[in-house]
Protein backbone atom coordinates (compact mmCIF):
# COMPACT_ATOMS: atom_id res chain seq x y z
CA UNK A 1 0.00 0.00 0.00
CA UNK A 2 2.72 2.41 1.03
CA UNK A 3 4.71 1.70 -2.13
CA UNK A 4 1.62 2.28 -4.21
CA UNK A 5 1.09 5.62 -2.47
CA UNK A 6 4.69 6.60 -3.14
CA UNK A 7 4.18 5.84 -6.81
CA UNK A 8 1.03 7.92 -6.89
CA UNK A 9 2.80 10.73 -5.10
CA UNK A 10 5.28 11.04 -7.95
CA UNK A 11 2.40 11.55 -10.35
CA UNK A 12 0.77 14.36 -8.38
CA UNK A 13 2.77 17.27 -9.84
CA UNK A 14 2.14 16.14 -13.45
CA UNK A 15 -1.54 15.56 -12.69
CA UNK A 16 -1.84 19.06 -11.27
CA UNK A 17 -0.08 20.52 -14.28
CA UNK A 18 -2.32 18.68 -16.71
CA UNK A 19 -5.48 19.54 -14.79
CA UNK A 20 -4.43 23.19 -14.71
CA UNK A 21 -3.83 23.20 -18.44
CA UNK A 22 -7.29 21.73 -19.03
CA UNK A 23 -9.20 23.99 -16.67
CA UNK A 24 -6.99 27.10 -16.45
CA UNK A 25 -8.25 27.43 -12.90
CA UNK A 26 -6.01 26.42 -9.99
CA UNK A 27 -8.79 25.53 -7.52
CA UNK A 28 -10.88 23.65 -10.00
CA UNK A 29 -7.78 21.78 -11.17
CA UNK A 30 -6.81 20.76 -7.63
CA UNK A 31 -10.39 19.63 -6.95
CA UNK A 32 -10.16 17.33 -9.95
CA UNK A 33 -6.82 15.96 -8.83
CA UNK A 34 -8.09 15.34 -5.31
CA UNK A 35 -11.11 13.51 -6.63
CA UNK A 36 -8.86 11.46 -8.90
CA UNK A 37 -6.46 10.54 -6.08
CA UNK A 38 -9.27 9.55 -3.74
CA UNK A 39 -10.75 7.27 -6.37
CA UNK A 40 -7.40 5.75 -7.19
CA UNK A 41 -6.64 4.99 -3.56
CA UNK A 42 -10.11 3.64 -2.90
CA UNK A 43 -10.06 1.44 -5.99
CA UNK A 44 -6.63 0.14 -5.22
CA UNK A 45 -8.01 -1.87 -2.31
CA UNK A 46 -9.97 -3.92 -4.82
CA UNK A 47 -7.96 -3.79 -7.97
CA UNK A 48 -4.54 -2.74 -8.99
CA UNK A 49 -3.77 -1.65 -12.55
CA UNK A 50 -1.32 -3.87 -14.37
CA UNK A 51 -0.11 -1.24 -16.85
CA UNK A 52 1.69 1.99 -16.10
CA UNK A 53 0.16 3.85 -13.20
CA UNK A 54 0.60 7.22 -14.89
CA UNK A 55 -1.69 6.46 -17.83
CA UNK A 56 -4.27 4.98 -15.45
CA UNK A 57 -4.28 8.13 -13.33
CA UNK A 58 -4.52 10.45 -16.32
CA UNK A 59 -7.40 8.39 -17.62
CA UNK A 60 -9.24 8.68 -14.34
CA UNK A 61 -8.58 12.41 -14.18
CA UNK A 62 -9.93 12.86 -17.70
CA UNK A 63 -13.05 10.86 -16.92
CA UNK A 64 -13.75 13.01 -13.89
CA UNK A 65 -13.08 16.19 -15.86
CA UNK A 66 -15.41 15.14 -18.67
CA UNK A 67 -18.18 14.02 -16.34
CA UNK A 68 -17.84 17.32 -14.61
CA UNK A 69 -18.20 19.19 -17.89
CA UNK A 70 -21.20 17.12 -18.86
CA UNK A 71 -23.09 17.22 -15.59
CA UNK A 72 -22.45 20.69 -14.42
CA UNK A 73 -22.23 22.13 -17.89
CA UNK A 74 -19.49 24.14 -16.40
CA UNK A 75 -17.77 26.33 -18.89
CA UNK A 76 -14.04 26.34 -18.20
CA UNK A 77 -12.90 29.65 -16.87
CA UNK A 78 -11.40 31.75 -19.60
CA UNK A 79 -7.81 32.72 -19.22
CA UNK A 80 -7.34 36.35 -18.41
CA UNK A 81 -4.65 38.58 -19.78
CA UNK A 82 -3.61 39.20 -16.16
CA UNK A 83 -2.84 35.57 -15.76
CA UNK A 84 -0.78 35.58 -18.89
CA UNK A 85 1.21 38.64 -17.99
CA UNK A 86 1.81 37.34 -14.48
CA UNK A 87 2.86 34.12 -16.01
CA UNK A 88 5.87 32.13 -15.44
CA UNK A 89 9.31 32.59 -14.27
CA UNK A 90 10.43 30.03 -16.79
CA UNK A 91 13.98 29.37 -17.78
CA UNK A 92 14.99 31.46 -20.77
CA UNK A 93 14.76 31.32 -23.72
CA UNK A 94 11.02 31.44 -23.82
CA UNK A 95 8.49 32.67 -26.30
CA UNK A 96 7.42 36.27 -25.85
CA UNK A 97 4.46 37.09 -23.68
CA UNK A 98 2.28 37.97 -26.61
CA UNK A 99 3.00 34.63 -28.22
CA UNK A 100 2.13 32.91 -24.95
CA UNK A 101 -1.11 34.82 -24.57
CA UNK A 102 -1.93 33.98 -28.15
CA UNK A 103 -1.28 30.29 -27.65
CA UNK A 104 -3.30 30.27 -24.43
CA UNK A 105 -6.29 31.75 -26.20
CA UNK A 106 -5.95 29.51 -29.19
CA UNK A 107 -5.75 26.41 -26.98
CA UNK A 108 -8.96 27.43 -25.35
CA UNK A 109 -10.73 27.50 -28.69
CA UNK A 110 -9.69 23.98 -29.62
CA UNK A 111 -12.28 21.22 -29.31
CA UNK A 112 -11.82 19.60 -25.92
CA UNK A 113 -10.79 16.21 -27.34
CA UNK A 114 -8.02 17.78 -29.42
CA UNK A 115 -6.75 19.87 -26.56
CA UNK A 116 -6.72 16.90 -24.18
CA UNK A 117 -4.69 14.84 -26.66
CA UNK A 118 -2.21 17.56 -27.55
CA UNK A 119 -1.49 18.51 -23.93
CA UNK A 120 -1.03 14.92 -22.85
CA UNK A 121 1.74 14.40 -25.39
CA UNK A 122 3.34 17.85 -25.57
CA UNK A 123 3.02 19.03 -21.99
CA UNK A 124 3.12 15.70 -20.15
CA UNK A 125 5.46 13.92 -22.52
CA UNK A 126 3.42 10.73 -22.67
CA UNK A 127 4.24 8.22 -25.37
CA UNK A 128 1.59 7.64 -28.02
CA UNK A 129 0.81 4.30 -26.40
CA UNK A 130 0.33 5.80 -22.93
CA UNK A 131 -1.67 8.76 -24.21
CA UNK A 132 -3.93 6.50 -26.28
CA UNK A 133 -4.47 4.37 -23.18
CA UNK A 134 -5.25 7.42 -21.07
CA UNK A 135 -7.73 8.73 -23.62
CA UNK A 136 -9.15 5.30 -24.37
CA UNK A 137 -8.75 5.77 -28.12
CA UNK A 138 -6.67 4.02 -30.80
CA UNK A 139 -3.23 5.45 -31.53
CA UNK A 140 -4.26 6.46 -35.04
CA UNK A 141 -7.09 8.56 -33.63
CA UNK A 142 -4.73 10.11 -31.13
CA UNK A 143 -2.28 11.12 -33.84
CA UNK A 144 -4.95 12.62 -36.03
CA UNK A 145 -6.37 14.62 -33.11
CA UNK A 146 -2.97 16.04 -32.32
CA UNK A 147 -2.40 16.78 -36.00
CA UNK A 148 -5.66 18.66 -36.28
CA UNK A 149 -4.94 20.51 -33.05
CA UNK A 150 -1.57 21.68 -34.38
CA UNK A 151 -2.97 22.87 -37.69
CA UNK A 152 -5.78 24.74 -35.92
CA UNK A 153 -3.34 26.33 -33.48
CA UNK A 154 -1.19 27.45 -36.37
CA UNK A 155 -4.13 28.98 -38.16
CA UNK A 156 -5.15 30.85 -35.05
CA UNK A 157 -1.73 32.25 -34.29
CA UNK A 158 0.45 33.95 -36.82
CA UNK A 159 3.37 34.28 -34.48
CA UNK A 160 3.41 38.08 -34.56
CA UNK A 161 1.30 38.68 -31.52
CA UNK A 162 -2.05 38.76 -33.27
CA UNK A 163 -4.62 36.07 -32.84
CA UNK A 164 -6.61 35.47 -35.96
CA UNK A 165 -9.63 34.27 -34.12
CA UNK A 166 -11.97 34.89 -36.99
CA UNK A 167 -10.40 32.18 -39.06
CA UNK A 168 -11.54 29.43 -36.76
CA UNK A 169 -14.62 27.86 -35.23
CA UNK B 1 22.56 10.31 -44.98
CA UNK B 2 20.63 12.06 -47.70
CA UNK B 3 21.94 9.50 -50.13
CA UNK B 4 19.64 6.91 -48.56
CA UNK B 5 16.69 9.17 -49.31
CA UNK B 6 14.62 7.84 -46.40
CA UNK B 7 10.93 8.22 -46.98
CA UNK B 8 9.72 10.89 -44.59
CA UNK B 9 5.98 11.06 -44.16
CA UNK B 10 3.76 13.72 -42.59
CA UNK B 11 3.27 11.30 -39.73
CA UNK B 12 7.04 11.30 -39.20
CA UNK B 13 7.11 15.07 -39.01
CA UNK B 14 4.27 15.03 -36.51
CA UNK B 15 5.92 12.35 -34.46
CA UNK B 16 9.17 14.27 -34.59
CA UNK B 17 7.46 17.35 -33.16
CA UNK B 18 5.63 15.16 -30.66
CA UNK B 19 8.90 13.72 -29.38
CA UNK B 20 7.97 10.16 -30.31
CA UNK B 21 10.80 9.10 -32.61
CA UNK B 22 13.77 6.97 -31.72
CA UNK B 23 17.17 8.65 -32.18
CA UNK B 24 17.85 7.07 -35.56
CA UNK B 25 14.56 8.13 -37.09
CA UNK B 26 14.94 11.55 -35.52
CA UNK B 27 18.29 12.04 -37.22
CA UNK B 28 16.77 10.97 -40.52
CA UNK B 29 14.03 13.58 -40.16
CA UNK B 30 16.54 16.28 -39.27
CA UNK B 31 18.64 15.45 -42.27
CA UNK B 32 15.62 15.51 -44.52
CA UNK B 33 14.46 18.88 -43.19
CA UNK B 34 17.77 20.49 -44.14
CA UNK B 35 16.73 20.07 -47.72
CA UNK B 36 13.05 21.00 -47.47
CA UNK B 37 12.58 24.54 -46.31
CA UNK B 38 8.76 24.75 -46.34
CA UNK B 39 8.36 21.61 -44.31
CA UNK B 40 11.16 22.66 -42.01
CA UNK B 41 9.23 25.87 -41.34
CA UNK B 42 6.16 23.82 -40.56
CA UNK B 43 8.05 21.68 -38.08
CA UNK B 44 9.60 24.80 -36.62
CA UNK B 45 6.11 26.16 -35.99
CA UNK B 46 5.17 22.94 -34.19
CA UNK B 47 8.24 23.23 -32.01
CA UNK B 48 7.25 26.78 -31.09
CA UNK B 49 3.83 25.46 -30.07
CA UNK B 50 5.58 22.99 -27.78
CA UNK B 51 7.65 25.72 -26.20
CA UNK B 52 4.65 27.97 -25.69
CA UNK B 53 2.60 25.18 -24.09
CA UNK B 54 5.43 24.25 -21.75
CA UNK B 55 6.09 27.87 -20.88
CA UNK B 56 2.41 28.37 -20.06
CA UNK B 57 1.91 25.42 -17.76
CA UNK B 58 5.25 23.75 -17.08
CA UNK B 59 5.91 25.58 -13.83
CA UNK B 60 2.76 24.17 -12.18
CA UNK B 61 4.62 20.93 -11.52
CA UNK B 62 7.21 22.82 -9.46
CA UNK B 63 4.64 24.33 -7.11
CA UNK B 64 4.49 22.85 -3.62
CA UNK B 65 1.75 20.22 -3.40
CA UNK B 66 -1.02 21.19 -0.96
CA UNK B 67 -1.74 18.81 1.92
CA UNK B 68 -5.08 17.77 0.49
CA UNK B 69 -3.32 16.29 -2.54
CA UNK B 70 -0.85 14.14 -0.63
CA UNK B 71 -1.68 10.48 -1.27
CA UNK B 72 -0.54 9.26 2.16
CA UNK B 73 -2.77 11.78 3.86
CA UNK B 74 -5.70 10.92 1.61
CA UNK B 75 -5.25 7.23 2.41
CA UNK B 76 -5.32 8.00 6.15
CA UNK B 77 -8.47 10.07 5.80
CA UNK B 78 -10.18 7.35 3.77
CA UNK B 79 -9.16 4.73 6.31
CA UNK B 80 -10.57 6.89 9.08
CA UNK B 81 -13.89 7.26 7.31
CA UNK B 82 -14.01 3.53 6.69
CA UNK B 83 -13.24 2.81 10.33
CA UNK B 84 -16.08 5.01 11.44
CA UNK B 85 -18.36 3.22 9.07
CA UNK B 86 -17.35 -0.16 10.45
CA UNK B 87 -17.80 0.97 14.03
CA UNK B 88 -21.29 2.15 13.19
CA UNK B 89 -22.11 -1.00 11.28
CA UNK B 90 -20.97 -3.09 14.23
CA UNK B 91 -23.04 -1.01 16.60
CA UNK B 92 -26.01 -1.40 14.30
CA UNK B 93 -25.75 -5.16 14.17
CA UNK B 94 -25.54 -5.36 17.96
CA UNK B 95 -28.59 -3.21 18.37
CA UNK B 96 -30.59 -5.04 15.79
CA UNK B 97 -29.52 -8.38 17.22
CA UNK B 98 -30.79 -7.15 20.56
CA UNK B 99 -34.11 -6.40 18.99
CA UNK B 100 -33.76 -2.65 19.27
CA UNK B 101 -34.65 -1.49 15.78
CA UNK B 102 -34.12 2.22 15.64
CA UNK B 103 -34.96 4.04 12.46
CA UNK B 104 -32.25 6.63 12.65
CA UNK B 105 -29.56 4.04 12.64
CA UNK B 106 -30.29 2.94 9.11
CA UNK B 107 -29.76 6.44 7.81
CA UNK B 108 -26.51 6.84 9.68
CA UNK B 109 -25.16 3.55 8.39
CA UNK B 110 -26.12 4.46 4.84
CA UNK B 111 -24.25 7.76 4.89
CA UNK B 112 -21.32 7.28 7.24
CA UNK B 113 -20.08 10.49 8.76
CA UNK B 114 -20.78 12.45 5.62
CA UNK B 115 -22.41 15.32 7.47
CA UNK B 116 -20.59 17.36 10.11
CA UNK B 117 -22.99 16.49 12.92
CA UNK B 118 -22.51 12.77 12.49
CA UNK B 119 -18.75 13.12 12.22
CA UNK B 120 -18.84 15.05 15.48
CA UNK B 121 -21.04 12.44 17.14
CA UNK B 122 -18.69 9.63 16.12
CA UNK B 123 -15.65 11.50 17.32
CA UNK B 124 -17.34 12.23 20.64
CA UNK B 125 -18.42 8.60 21.05
CA UNK B 126 -14.95 7.34 20.28
CA UNK B 127 -13.30 9.78 22.65
CA UNK B 128 -15.74 8.82 25.38
CA UNK B 129 -15.08 5.12 24.88
CA UNK B 130 -11.35 5.65 25.20
CA UNK B 131 -11.14 8.11 28.09
CA UNK B 132 -14.20 7.50 30.26
CA UNK B 133 -12.83 4.02 30.94
CA UNK B 134 -9.59 5.47 32.33
CA UNK B 135 -9.08 5.65 36.07
CA UNK B 136 -6.17 7.92 36.95
CA UNK B 137 -5.66 9.29 33.45
CA UNK B 138 -9.21 10.10 32.51
CA UNK B 139 -8.39 13.80 32.22
CA UNK B 140 -5.38 15.85 31.28
CA UNK B 141 -6.15 18.77 33.56
CA UNK B 142 -8.23 18.14 36.69
CA UNK B 143 -11.19 20.17 37.88
CA UNK B 144 -9.05 21.51 40.74
CA UNK B 145 -7.55 23.80 38.09
CA UNK B 146 -10.83 24.63 36.43
CA UNK B 147 -9.92 28.22 35.52
CA UNK B 148 -6.73 27.12 33.84
CA UNK B 149 -8.51 24.23 32.11
CA UNK B 150 -11.22 26.46 30.69
CA UNK B 151 -8.91 29.22 29.48
CA UNK B 152 -6.51 26.72 27.92
CA UNK B 153 -9.27 24.87 26.08
CA UNK B 154 -10.89 28.15 24.99
CA UNK B 155 -7.62 29.28 23.47
CA UNK B 156 -7.02 26.07 21.66
CA UNK B 157 -10.56 25.56 20.42
CA UNK B 158 -10.80 29.22 19.47
CA UNK B 159 -14.05 30.17 21.19
CA UNK B 160 -14.75 31.29 24.75
CA UNK B 161 -15.87 28.17 26.58
CA UNK B 162 -17.25 27.41 30.00
CA UNK B 163 -17.43 24.15 31.86
CA UNK B 164 -21.21 23.88 32.23
CA UNK B 165 -22.43 23.38 35.78
CA UNK B 166 -24.32 20.08 35.87
CA UNK B 167 -24.52 19.74 39.66
CA UNK B 168 -28.30 19.93 39.63
CA UNK B 169 -28.29 16.66 37.65
CA UNK B 170 -25.85 15.05 40.06
CA UNK B 171 -22.79 15.42 37.84
CA UNK B 172 -19.55 17.03 38.96
CA UNK B 173 -16.75 18.17 36.66
CA UNK B 174 -13.63 16.04 37.05
CA UNK B 175 -11.54 17.74 34.36
CA UNK B 176 -10.88 17.80 30.66
CA UNK B 177 -8.49 17.29 27.79
CA UNK B 178 -7.59 18.57 24.34
CA UNK B 179 -8.22 16.31 21.34
CA UNK B 180 -7.84 16.61 17.58
CA UNK B 181 -10.93 16.83 15.42
CA UNK B 182 -10.43 16.93 11.66
CA UNK B 183 -7.85 19.65 11.22
CA UNK B 184 -8.85 21.51 14.37
CA UNK B 185 -8.89 21.11 18.13
CA UNK B 186 -11.69 19.77 20.29
CA UNK B 187 -12.21 19.94 24.03
CA UNK B 188 -13.50 17.03 26.07
CA UNK B 189 -14.92 17.80 29.50
CA UNK B 190 -15.65 14.90 31.80
CA UNK B 191 -18.22 14.67 34.57
CA UNK B 192 -18.96 12.01 37.13
CA UNK B 193 -21.96 11.19 39.30
CA UNK B 194 -21.97 9.73 42.83
CA UNK B 195 -21.92 6.19 41.44
CA UNK B 196 -18.94 6.83 39.22
CA UNK B 197 -21.06 7.05 36.05
CA UNK B 198 -19.35 9.28 33.54
CA UNK B 199 -20.55 11.84 31.08
CA UNK B 200 -18.41 13.64 28.52
CA UNK B 201 -18.99 16.84 26.63
CA UNK B 202 -17.09 17.14 23.36
CA UNK B 203 -16.80 20.67 21.98
CA UNK B 204 -15.32 22.10 18.80
CA UNK B 205 -15.45 25.50 17.17
CA UNK B 206 -17.48 26.02 14.05
CA UNK B 207 -18.95 23.27 11.98
CA UNK B 208 -19.90 23.45 8.37
CA UNK B 209 -23.47 23.09 7.28
CA UNK B 210 -26.86 23.91 8.70
CA UNK B 211 -27.45 23.91 12.44
CA UNK B 212 -28.81 20.62 13.64
CA UNK B 213 -29.67 18.79 16.82
CA UNK B 214 -29.71 15.06 16.74
CA UNK B 215 -29.29 11.87 18.61
CA UNK B 216 -27.14 8.82 17.97
CA UNK B 217 -26.01 5.75 19.86
CA UNK B 218 -23.42 2.99 19.80
CA UNK B 219 -24.16 0.04 22.05
CA UNK B 220 -25.14 1.36 25.46
CA UNK B 221 -23.69 4.79 24.80
CA UNK B 222 -25.91 7.60 23.70
CA UNK B 223 -25.10 11.01 22.40
CA UNK B 224 -26.97 14.23 21.80
CA UNK B 225 -25.24 16.66 19.53
CA UNK B 226 -25.66 20.19 18.31
CA UNK B 227 -23.93 21.86 15.44
CA UNK B 228 -23.90 25.54 14.60
CA UNK B 229 -21.51 27.70 12.67
CA UNK B 230 -19.87 28.96 15.86
CA UNK B 231 -19.75 26.02 18.20
CA UNK B 232 -20.63 22.36 17.91
CA UNK B 233 -20.85 19.93 20.77
CA UNK B 234 -21.88 16.40 21.64
CA UNK B 235 -22.71 14.97 25.03
CA UNK B 236 -22.06 11.28 25.54
CA UNK B 237 -23.12 9.02 28.37
CA UNK B 238 -24.99 5.92 29.41
CA UNK B 239 -28.07 7.79 30.54
CA UNK B 240 -31.44 7.06 29.02
CA UNK B 241 -32.13 9.17 25.94
CA UNK B 242 -34.60 11.35 27.86
CA UNK B 243 -32.26 12.00 30.79
CA UNK B 244 -29.40 12.67 28.45
CA UNK B 245 -31.45 15.13 26.48
CA UNK B 246 -32.29 17.12 29.60
CA UNK B 247 -28.69 17.30 30.81
CA UNK B 248 -27.31 18.00 27.33
CA UNK B 249 -29.79 20.78 26.71
CA UNK B 250 -28.74 22.48 29.92
CA UNK B 251 -25.05 22.18 28.96
CA UNK B 252 -25.70 23.56 25.48
CA UNK B 253 -27.59 26.57 26.88
CA UNK B 254 -24.72 27.36 29.22
CA UNK B 255 -22.17 27.08 26.42
CA UNK B 256 -24.17 29.30 24.10
CA UNK B 257 -24.65 31.89 26.87
CA UNK B 258 -20.88 32.18 27.25
CA UNK B 259 -20.23 32.94 23.57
Amino acid sequence: MSEFLDEIEECVPPLRRYARSLTRNADHADDLVQDCLERAIRKQALWRPSGPLRAWLFRMLLNIYRNDLRHRRRRPATISIDLVTELPHVAAPQPGRMALAETARALELLPEEQRAALLLVVLEGLSYAEAAEALAIPQGTLMSRIGRARVALRQMTDGRGETRLRTVK
Amino acid sequence: MMSHEPLITDADLQSYANGQLDPERRRAVEAYLLGDEPRAAEVEAFMRQNEAIRALFGSVADEPVPARLQPHRIARVLAMRRRRWLVTAAAASILFAGGIGLGWLASIVATPAENPGEALAYAALEAHQVFAAEGRHAVEVAAAEEDHLVSWLSNRVGEPLVAPDLASFGFTLIGGRLLPFDDAAAAQLMYEDADGGRLTLYITAGGAGAPEVDYAAAGTLHTYYWTSDVLSCAMVGELSPDELKTVATSAWRQLVAAI
